[in-house]
């Protein structure tokens, strides 16, 4: 990526990819292969790094809605 | 040495001019290379006031919450030995670290009970071009819930019984008579519904 077109914001593709990496690292038997493919594009722009923690953060903020009568 | 000096935590955190550390990074949004002479101060303090809105609305003692995150991530960038990663992208990285201590927060929640507590709004100059606009944590819990509510039947269930039953894809997927790869694809779903939801502060 060239430095006149450094992205400092997440954008909706890589949004959409931290999504699929974070629902297939929740997969008990995911393969080693897998988990390196991840490791690499986790690694390879620190936007990756910070959509996916965002992810995390709001798969950890629903724990606030466990109580929540409609959801269920 | 001046790392080893601490910080006054009775401050709201603003990094000193003196603890100021030399680094070379592009600029930003700018049409050309030309490179220019930043200091981790000047980067934390151009966030500060979009990273305060940011954390705001990930967490349920709003300012209190967030200035003590915002501290620790100030702390978390003055320890940094290898420059490396904040020189290639400062704003994502002092967002993800501030991210991962959001994330730490609630973890740490998951296993106790929490006071809520109200502050005054306290406002920061800000020098980022575009701040995001803040969301409080109620605001931010019912966008998530919405999004919830309107994902399909199936998706919705497949994402209650992972999140708040504890199953395992496998478990889901047996309980449904669906593949395992298809429980992936619905969480998938609800995730991208959660960003969605947010997006606008993400």
């Amino acid at each position: 990526m060239s430095k006149s077109t450094l992205n400092t914001k997440v954008t909706t593709a890589i949004r959409a990819e931290a999504a699929d990496w974070f629902a297939a690292m929740k997969a008990p038997d995911c393969s080693a292969g897998v988990k390196q493919d991840f490791e690499q594009w986790l690694k390879s722009d620190p936007l990756h790094e910070l959509a996916y923690e965002q992810c995390n953060a709001l798969w950890l903020m629903t724990e606030s809605l466990r109580s929540d009568g409609d959801i269920k | 040495m001046f790392f080893n000096k601490k910080p006054n935590l009775t401050l709201v955190p603003r990094m000193p001019v003196d603890q100021a550390v030399p680094l070379v990074v592009p600029i930003l949004n700018g049409g050309d290379d030309k490179e220019v002479i930043l200091s981790t101060e000047v980067l934390y303090n151009t966030y500060r006031q979009s990273l305060l809105n940011y954390l705001v609305g990930m967490l349920p003692g709003g300012k209190q919450d967030a200035l003590e995150i915002l501290h620790e991530t100030y702390i978390r960038l003055l320890r940094l030995d290898n420059l490396d990663r904040l020189r290639e992208n400062p704003r994502a990285y002092i967002f993800t670290v501030a991210t991962n201590l959001v994330r730490d927060f609630h973890r740490r929640r998951a296993n106790r009970v929490d006071i809520h507590v109200d502050f005054d709004e306290i406002d920061f100059p800000s020098d980022e071009l575009t701040p995001t606009r803040a969301l409080n944590w109620d605001q931010s819990l019912e966008q998530l819930k919405q999004s919830l509510m309107c994902l399909p039947e199936i998706t919705r269930r497949i994402f209650v019984l992972s999140r708040f039953d504890d199953l395992t894809y496998p478990e889901i997927a047996h309980t449904l008579d669906i593949s395992t790869r298809t429980v992936e694809r619905h969480m998938s779903v609800a995730f991208k519904a959660l960003q969605h939801s947010l997006e606008d502060f993400l």
